[in-house]
Formats: structure tokens, C-alpha cells, sequence
């Protein structure tokens, strides 16, 4: 029995040996931490499509200050314990010059709480509740790239508010996580404080296997517009659900669910008429940057090469996590150095067009100093295919209003 | 109160519990007859969901059309698993089982993870969102056609098990494996055959679920804790248990999501609650076959 | 037997003042995981307390729940001192515990297993419809322990090393009581323990209690650790799951066994994630089902037969 913990310990030897193994060459290291298993799996590997496109470029183009860029890719499953444990090893043992990554909310509160004491420079696409500005906005190392949950639902609230005749009643049900909490109380505020009537307003378990209940009491309530906060699973079934019960208010609308392109090839016709909000779409036309053409071509150029290389049309988190990366290497070339005050100076001086829309961080009015992206577009799916309505300056089309019903079409 | 939007959830409730029916009697045959905890039911599921998903993409196959294909090749499946993976750890204890299916589950979905990517996917035929009208009754034609599936298959696995010698032999096994064995019932292949049974029933589950709703690498999760609950509710071994443990779960999540304010949220654990209290005053189950 | 005790002491003595100067050579990274293992040695340790009485439980992430949502709430409000709050933790969990062992007490493993399930499963929905109490989905930020930092954590450490060593001090205590004849004979034929005179219901229910307490308590620490936590990571399922897993790779019956689980797995899983990057949870699986088909009696039913060959 000696002998046995004698292997233990020699286990727990070997595993406080496993340090940072030599590398020959001299590399920049970069540390990304993505959703790559797990049920957020979808979105870790859409930023990941964007991130390997950028690295090819990045070291094409020279690196960062003429050292090839290494990129130390950790997958956090969506958990957010082990993304506290990926943060805690790229910073100190792979000694990482920077982070990016990121994608709910919750494991990058739980990343922020961890990496407060280091204050390492965090390029980060991840997370949009405005619980982020408030505690960590202020933080000097911390560049958020993801809109926040009210600009989302300001510019929903206004869309709606300028529908002619206009709307009354709104449904509103969410998912019970804390991306659908967040963007439904936001929602409410503006939503009441505009002078509309939410007839319902409910959580609903994310992966449910039948929304016919929830559909039917919000049938039963008769709203205008039925607005519902989920992702791409629960926004394919509420549709199809809603086509089974012939709800068909003057609207139906969601958040990011159905800007996914399996949302529309997996309904098909089904998905006609439905309205969603997102910070980018591949209809979106950027031009191209005046600094960096290189690295960020005209947005019609960026998709088709994008579809080229991968075979599908790019949802948003390619492209942020593509910018993202690039925005990072692009400040340490400006900077001449990974010196964090130095870093720091560079990007909060970044100022460049890239295939998703103006590039330079802000303070905004929820708390935090450095954000990016923040324009939305509201878009409805017609004749196959996202049409840009909102704001009004960039609309490709008009609005289908009201739905026509399911078997009216 | 409305009596048509009464009716309405409960037509909810009962289309529910038939597609947690479907998932669920093929554990429960698969828990009577092993006493093993197989989570790689949840794994049948999904891939009897994805074989239905290439089938159409790529050769236009309708699902429905599928269902003989899934059950076969995932019956097949069931077999081999049974075979080379339960089989060896069939007299471990029950933990050990435990480890050894959870062990299974990550492989398997991670290795759909890797292969089709995390995608969210869904299939759409001419038919898939046609809504039946009976009065004020509004009910999908997938979903009624999923409960004809489940009452399909049902009573057919219940009349197999009345009629037929394997049935007989899973019934002895099922009650007594020892007294089963010793009467010359050849306990190996009832086994193989119950696991290959139950998990054609999963994949014919996953038929019916990528035609219901949508399906990605993880979609097992969704189902298999809950069927795990309808078959102890309802008494292993038992279908009829299953079937009506199933119902009383659908029309439980169904009622509490249109009766009560903000239900939508509660009703998964409200469903939960009643399970629990069920088994206060059934410890063994609703029909613990004795 | 004596033999086997006396050969036992020096290698414990020696793993105990290991991990006692393991701050001294560790960096950050690795003090953290060291952390998590320890997090996972009460987990496991305590979940195992409850199969001696053959029951098992799928859920014991709801005592970690408890403890995690009843740390932070009391802490954010009142500022109680952190020793305090994971007490209260424990204290919470273990009254839960309590509850529960008594509603269920008629049900037979397997009603208990599903119970227990449905039971954490019924505790996140609660902490998410009550959004008022318990900041629902969206979650509770909480300072972090000892106010964060190097010196923190090292502290933090020591923390968790002395709530390990108490728990596994209760799981030995408890093996060698008179309580664990109870149990035994509880787990091998309840009725037969009636006859003897046995009260099973009494005893199951306090290892129920006491496999919650230290589950509470190491739940709030950890609500303080992370410094975050929200209802889907609080009552994982994951958990659960290693919760059982742990101990059965070490072996069930023995009070080293949890503690050996626990510590391989938590260290394999961290190791696997780092060095293969695509499909390191596939290498795990088939670890696992090579533990089982290779190890059924755990890693210490190994060693065990390894010494007796000696």
C-alpha cells in the first residue's frame, strides 16, 4: 500500500513537471480560449473558422514584430471552471502575451474574476450582458468586442416603434440562461417605456423538445408580434412549432437564432417573413480598410473567400473573432512591442474600416471604456435569403408586415 | 376556463409523452431484462437522428422512409455494444456500468462533434409543418405521425413479448435471471437481442425527433436523464409503466407551462417534483413487474 | 492486518506533507488544478459515504448548489466572515439532505438515484424562477476569497487541503465506527439489518447528512474561489457525474479510493485537454472503458492485488 502512494505521488510530481516545454523557435504566443465541445460547441467552432483565417494571414504578412505569431488554442467546453483553469495556465505557464476568445457572458465573468489580478491584455469577443461594463468595464487591459444586450434591444424597441400602423401587443419569451435574461429585462425597459403592451413574458428551458405549450398560451394572449429571445436549436423548433398551431402574429422575431444560416436551410420556405437582429450579416458591404487592405478586403471579398475556404456562408462570430485577432496583432506591430502600456496606447488607437464595419474601441454609456461593435441590423428572411431593413439608411428592402398566415403562402 | 384551449393542452401533453414514450420503452426493455444503466440510449437517439438527416440531404430519402433503415441498422448496433462493450460488465456492479456507458457516451458524441460538427440541424419535407385541425385542436401532422410511430412500435414490442419465445424468455429474465437461466433460457442472446431492440427503438426515436424538432451531436443529453426517470417511474421491465409514466411527464410539463404564470420556466421542474412524490408512494415504480 | 496498517502510514505521511509544501514549488496554474483535485477529493470522498448504505446518488451536484448559491447570497448580503459561510454551506446542504432522505426513505436504489437527480435537477430551476433571491440565470458575481491574488490562493489552498483532510478523516472515522457495520449490513440485506435490530432509516439517513455536509461547505468555497457562479454551473450535471466516477476508478469500499479517483481524474481530464487538442474527450471515454473492463474493483482493488503477489 506504500508502494501505492508512493505512485501518487510521483503522479502529481510528474504532473507539476508538465511546465513550459522548451520551444525551440521563437514565436509570439497568443492565447484564444473557445467553446470547442460541449452544447456551445456551434458557436467555439464558428470563431474558430474566423480565427484560422486570420492566423494564415497574420504570418503571411510577417507576424508580429517579424516573429512568426503561435496561437495556444484552449477549449473551455462552455464551462465556465475550466475556462478560469485555461485563463490561469496561458497566462503563467505558457506566458502568453495577450488573450482572445470568448462567448457567453457567464465564463467571461468568471474569466474576468480570475484574470482581474494578472491584468492581462484581452482582446475578447465574448459575452453581452451589460453585467460585464458594470464590474469589469473599467478595467484598462479588457477590450470588449461584443454588442451589448441594450444595444440590441434599443434598436428593436425603435424598429418596432416605427412600424406603420403600429403594433401594441408584444409576446415576449426567453430562455432561461443568462444571455436570456439579460436581453429580455433590457428589452422590457425599453419596450414599456415606448408605450407597448407585453401581453407575455415568459422563460422557456433552453432545449426544450416541445414548445407547443408555451406557443399555445401565447396564441391564446394575442399578440402582434411574438419576440422571442433563444438561439438556433430553439428558434428552429419554435417556428416549425408555430406553423403546427397556425400562430401567426404580425410578427415573429428573434434575437441571433435565426441569423444562423442552418436556421433558413433547415426550414426552408418556413422561415420566410421571420425577423431577427445582428451586429453583422455576410449582405453587409464595409469597404475595404485604407491601413490594412491586406488583412481586411471589402466585405464582399472577405465572404467569398471565406465560402471559398470553408464551404458555408459566415454567421457573425467569424468575422469578430477574425478582427478580433487581427486587431491584437495589428497593435503589437503598432506598438513595436508587447510592453502592456505600450499595447494598451495602440489599441485604444486603432481606427480602421474592416469587413465588419468600423473598427475603434469606445466608452459607452453602460460603464465600459473600451468597446467595440455596436451598430445592429435588423434583417427578415425573404425568398431565402437575410434582407437588411434596419436602420433605415441601410435597408436592402421593405419589411413583410404583416406575416401572412402559414397557409396563405 | 376554456375548454378548447384545455383541450389544446392536453392534445400538447399527450403528443409529448408519446415521443418521451418512444425513447423510453426501449430503456426500459433494455434496464428489465440487463438491470444495466445504459446512457448510450441517448446516443441511439441521436444517431438514428443524423442517418435520418444524410439519408434526406443526400439522397432525398424521406424520413418516414427511413425508419426501417434507422431501426435496422441501429438494432444492429444495439447488438454489437451489447456484445463487445455490457456484456463483460454485465454481473459488475451497477456502477461500474455507470462509468462504463457515460465512458461510451463521450465517445461517441465527440467523435459526431468532430465528424458533423456542432451544428444545429433540421429537416424540412413537404409535409413537415402541416397542421392537423380537428375542431379548435390544432396538432402538428409530424407529431401526430411520431405518436402513431411510438403506438406503432409499442404495441408491437408488447405483443412480440406475449408471443413470441425470445418475448417469453425476456419476461423470465426480466423477473428472475437466475431461475430464468436455469430453466435452459439462453440469457446471452436474450440479452443481445433486447439491447438491439432497444436501441432500434432509440434510433427510431431519432427518427422522429430530427423530423419534430432538430438534432446536433449532444441531442441525446435532452432526453436520456428524463427517460431514465420515466423507467424507474414507471416500474423497469415495465412498458406499460413507461407509457404511462411518459404520459404523465408530457401532459405534467404540459398543464404547469399553460396554467401557471411564468410555467414555461417551472414546468421541467415541476414534472421532476412529481416523479419524486410518485415514487414516495410507489417506491418501486407505478407498475413494478413483480 | 497490522502489517498492511504499519505499511500504510509512511507513504500517507509522506503524501500528506507533500501536498502541505506543494505551494513552495508549484506555479499558479498548477496550484489552481491542485485546488480543483482537492474540491473533487471531498466531492468524491462524500459521495462514497453513501454507497456503503447502497445508495447511491445521481445528483449530489445539488448539495454543491446549496452550499455554492447559500455562500455567496449570505456573503454578498451580511459580509459574513468566509469560514462561516462555508459552514453555512454545509449546514444548508446537509438540512436538505435531511429532507430529502426522508421523503425518500421507502424508495429502493433506484428510485433514490432518479430522486436524487430530480431533486438537483428541481433545485436549478428553483435557483432560476427566483431571480429576486437568487439573481436567477444571469448569475452572482462574489469578491473573490482572501481578496485574490498569489497570497490568496495559497491560502486558499490550505483552506481546501484542511476541509479535504477533515472529510477524509470523517469517511476513515466512520469506516472504522460501529456506524459502518450499520451501513454494511444495511447495504447487503435491509431486512435482515431490521431483525438484527438495525433502524435502516435512521442510518441512511445520516449518511445521507453527512455525505451532504462537506459537499455544502465545498461548494461555498468554491462559489468564493471562482468568484462567480450561476445556476448551470453550480448544479452541473458534470458533477454528478464525477462524483461517482471518481470513486469508482478508485475503488468504493475504501476511504483511499475517492481520494485516489478523484486526483487521477482531475488531473488526467486537465492533462488530456492540454495536450490533445481535437478529441481529447474521445481519449477520455476510452479510458474510462478500459478502467472498467481491466479494473472493475478501481485502481486500489489494483494495488491491493499487486501486494498480495509481493
Amino acid at each position: 500500500m506504500g508502494r501505492f502512494y508512493i505512485r501518487l505521488m510521483a503522479f502529481i510530481f510528474l504532473f507539476s513537471l508538465l511546465g513550459p516545454i522548451a520551444q525551440a523557435a521563437e514565436t509570439m504566443k497568443i492565447g484564444v480560449i473557445l467553446p470547442l465541445t460541449g452544447s456551445t460547441a456551434v458557436i467555439g467552432q464558428e470563431e474558430k473558422r474566423g480565427i484560422d483565417m486570420a492566423i494564415e494571414k497574420i504570418n503571411a504578412a510577417g507576424g508580429a514584430l517579424k516573429k512568426k505569431v503561435e496561437l495556444i488554442i484552449e477549449d473551455n467546453r462552455g464551462d465556465p471552471t475550466v475556462i478560469v483553469s485555461a485563463a490561469e495556465k496561458l497566462i503563467t505557464r505558457d506566458k502568453v502575451v495577450a488573450l482572445t476568445g470568448g462567448y457567453s457572458s457567464v465564463e467571461s465573468l468568471a474569466f474576468l474574476a480570475a484574470m482581474k489580478k494578472y491584468e492581462p491584455v484581452s482582446v475578447w469577443q465574448g459575452g453581452g450582458a451589460v453585467k460585464m461594463d458594470q464590474m469589469y468595464g473599467k478595467e484598462r487591459w479588457f477590450f470588449m468586442l461584443h454588442p451589448r444586450s441594450p444595444d440590441y434591444q434599443r434598436n428593436i424597441a425603435d424598429f418596432l416603434n416605427g412600424i406603420q400602423p403600429r403594433p401594441n401587443r408584444i409576446a415576449i419569451a426567453y430562455e432561461d440562461t443568462s444571455y436570456g435574461v439579460d436581453h429580455s429585462k433590457v428589452a422590457k425597459g425599453y419596450l414599456t417605456e415606448l408605450g407597448f403592451e407585453l401581453v407575455t413574458f415568459e422563460p422557456f428551458k433552453s432545449g426544450s423538445l416541445d414548445f407547443s405549450a408555451l406557443l399555445t398560451k401565447i396564441k391564446g394572449a394575442r399578440p402582434d408580434i411574438f419576440y422571442w429571445i433563444g438561439y438556433a436549436g430553439d428558434s428552429i423548433l419554435i417556428t416549425k412549432q408555430a406553423k403546427e398551431l397556425g400562430f401567426a402574429p404580425k410578427m415573429l422575431l428573434d434575437t441571433v437564432g435565426v441569423g444562423f444560416p442552418e436556421y433558413a436551410d433547415s426550414l426552408k420556405k418556413d422561415a420566410e417573413y421571420i425577423c431577427g437582429i445582428e451586429v453583422w450579416g455576410p449582405y453587409a458591404k464595409f469597404p475595404a480598410s485604407v491601413q490594412y487592405p491586406q488583412f481586411y478586403p471589402k466585405t464582399e471579398d472577405w465572404v467569398a473567400e471565406y465560402k471559398k475556404r470553408y464551404n458555408r456562408e459566415p454567421d457573425y462570430w467569424s468575422p469578430i473573432s477574425y478582427v478580433a485577432l487581427i486587431t491584437l496583432t495589428n497593435s503589437i506591430n503598432k506598438a513595436g512591442s508587447t510592453e502592456k502600456e505600450k499595447l494598451i496606447a495602440a489599441l485604444e488607437a486603432t481606427d480602421t474600416m474592416t469587413p465588419m464595419g468600423h473598427m475603434k474601441f469606445f466608452k459607452n454609456q453602460f460603464g465600459a471604456i473600451h468597446q467595440s461593435f455596436h451598430d445592429m441590423i435588423i434583417f427578415q428572411w425573404q425568398k431565402g435569403a437575410k434582407v437588411p431593413l434596419w436602420p433605415k439608411q441601410t435597408a436592402g428592402g421593405k419589411l413583410g408586415y404583416p406575416l401572412p398566415a402559414w397557409d396563405k403562402r | 376556463m376554456d375548454l378548447a384551449i384545455f383541450a389544446q393542452v392536453i392534445a400538447n401533453g399527450i403528443l409529448t409523452g408519446g415521443l418521451y414514450a418512444l425513447i423510453a420503452v426501449g430503456l426500459t426493455l433494455i434496464f428489465g431484462v440487463m438491470r444495466v444503466i445504459n446512457f448510450v440510449h441517448g446516443e441511439t437517439l441521436m444517431l438514428g437522428s443524423y442517418l435520418t438527416y444524410f439519408l434526406f440531404t443526400l439522397y432525398g430519402i424521406d424520413p418516414f422512409l427511413s425508419l426501417p433503415l434507422a431501426i435496422c441498422a441501429l438494432f444492429v448496433l444495439g447488438v454489437a455494444i451489447q456484445r463487445f462493450f455490457i456484456n463483460p460488465v454485465i454481473d459488475a456492479p451497477h456502477l461500474n456500468q455507470i462509468l462504463l456507458t457515460f465512458g461510451l457516451v463521450l465517445i461517441i458524441q465527440n467523435l459526431a462533434l468532430i465528424l458533423w460538427s456542432g451544428n444545429y440541424i433540421s429537416m424540412t419535407t413537404r409535409y413537415s409543418a402541416i397542421s392537423l385541425k380537428f375542431g379548435p385542436l390544432s396538432v402538428g401532422l409530424t407529431r401526430v405521425l411520431g405518436l402513431i410511430i411510438a403506438v406503432f412500435l409499442t404495441v408491437l414490442l408488447t405483443l412480440a413479448l406475449k408471443r413470441t419465445e425470445w418475448g417469453k424468455a425476456v419476461r423470465a429474465v426480466t423477473q428472475d435471471r437466475e431461475a430464468a437461466m436455469l430453466m435452459g433460457v439462453n440469457v446471452n442472446r436474450v440479452n443481445m437481442v433486447a439491447f438491439g431492440v432497444g436501441s432500434a427503438m432509440g434510433g427510431a426515436g431519432g427518427v422522429v425527433t430530427s423530423m419534430i424538432m432538430y438534432t446536433f451531436p449532444l441531442v441525446g443529453m435532452l432526453f436520456v436523464l428524463k427517460a431514465f426517470a420515466i423507467v424507474v417511474l414507471g416500474g423497469f421491465g415495465s412498458i406499460a409503466g413507461a407509457v404511462v409514466g411518459s404520459l404523465i411527464l408530457g401532459l405534467t410539463e404540459s398543464l404547469v407551462t399553460h396554467y401557471v404564470p411564468r410555467g414555461s420556466g417551472w414546468a421541467e421542474g415541476v414534472s421532476f417534483a412529481v416523479l419524486v412524490l410518485i415514487l414516495v408512494v410507489r417506491p418501486k415504480g407505478l407498475f413494478y413487474a413483480e | 492486518m497490522p502489517n498492511k496498517a504499519y505499511a500504510k502510514i509512511p507513504g500517507l505521511v509522506a503524501l500528506l506533507v507533500l501536498l502541505a509544501f506543494l505551494p513552495a514549488f508549484l506555479g499558479p496554474y498548477s496550484m489552481h488544478m491542485m485546488i480543483l483535485v482537492l474540491i473533487y477529493v471531498v466531492i468524491a470522498t462524500s459521495w462514497n459515504i453513501l454507497v456503503w448504505t447502497h445508495q447511491i446518488s445521481l445528483g449530489h451536484a445539488a448539495f454543491f448548489g446549496i452550499g455554492a448559491y447559500t455562500g455567496a447570497l449570505i456573503y454578498n448580503a451580511w459580509r459574513l466572515p468566509p469560514y462561516l459561510d462555508m459552514l453555512l454551506g454545509g449546514i444548508f446542504a446537509s438540512l436538505s439532505a435531511v429532507v430529502l432522505g426522508v421523503i425518500c426513505l421507502r424508495m429502493a436504489p433506484w428510485a433514490l438515484a432518479i430522486a436524487t437527480l430530480a431533486f438537483a435537477e428541481a433545485m436549478k430551476v428553483l435557483v432560476i424562477m427566483l431571480p429576486g433571491l437568487t439573481e436567477g440565470a444571469e448569475g452572482v458575481g462574489i469578491p473573490p476569497l482572501f481578496g485574490g491574488g498569489e497570497a490568496a490562493r495559497t491560502k486558499a489552498y490550505y483552506l481546501i487541503f484542511g476541509i479535504a483532510c477533515l472529510s477524509v478523516l470523517l469517511a476513515y472515522t466512520l469506516k472504522r465506527s460501529k456506524l459502518y457495520y450499520a451501513f454494511t449490513a444495511i447495504h447487503d440485506d435491509e431486512d435482515a439489518a431490521n431483525m438484527l435490530g438495525i433502524n435502516p432509516t435512521k442510518y441512511k439517513v445520516v449518511a445521507f447528512t453527512l455525505s451532504a455536509f462537506f459537499v455544502g461547505i465545498v461548494g461555498s468555497f468554491y462559489a468564493h474561489y471562482i468568484a462567480y457562479i450561476d445556476p448551470h454551473a453550480a448544479f452541473n450535471i458534470h458533477i454528478s457525474v464525477e462524483a461517482q466516477i471518481m470513486p469508482l476508478m478508485g475503488g468504493l469500499y475504501t476511504v483511499a479510493g475517492p481520494v485516489v479517483g478523484a486526483f487521477i481524474l482531475t488531473l488526467l481530464g486537465e492533462y488530456l485537454r492540454i495536450t490533445i487538442k481535437t478529441g481529447y474527450l474521445i481519449v477520455y471515454g476510452i479510458i474510462l472503458v478500459v478502467v472498467i473492463f481491466y479494473l472493475p474493483q478501481g485502481l486500489i482493488g489494483l494495488a491491493e492485488k499487486w501486494v498480495k503477489k509481493r
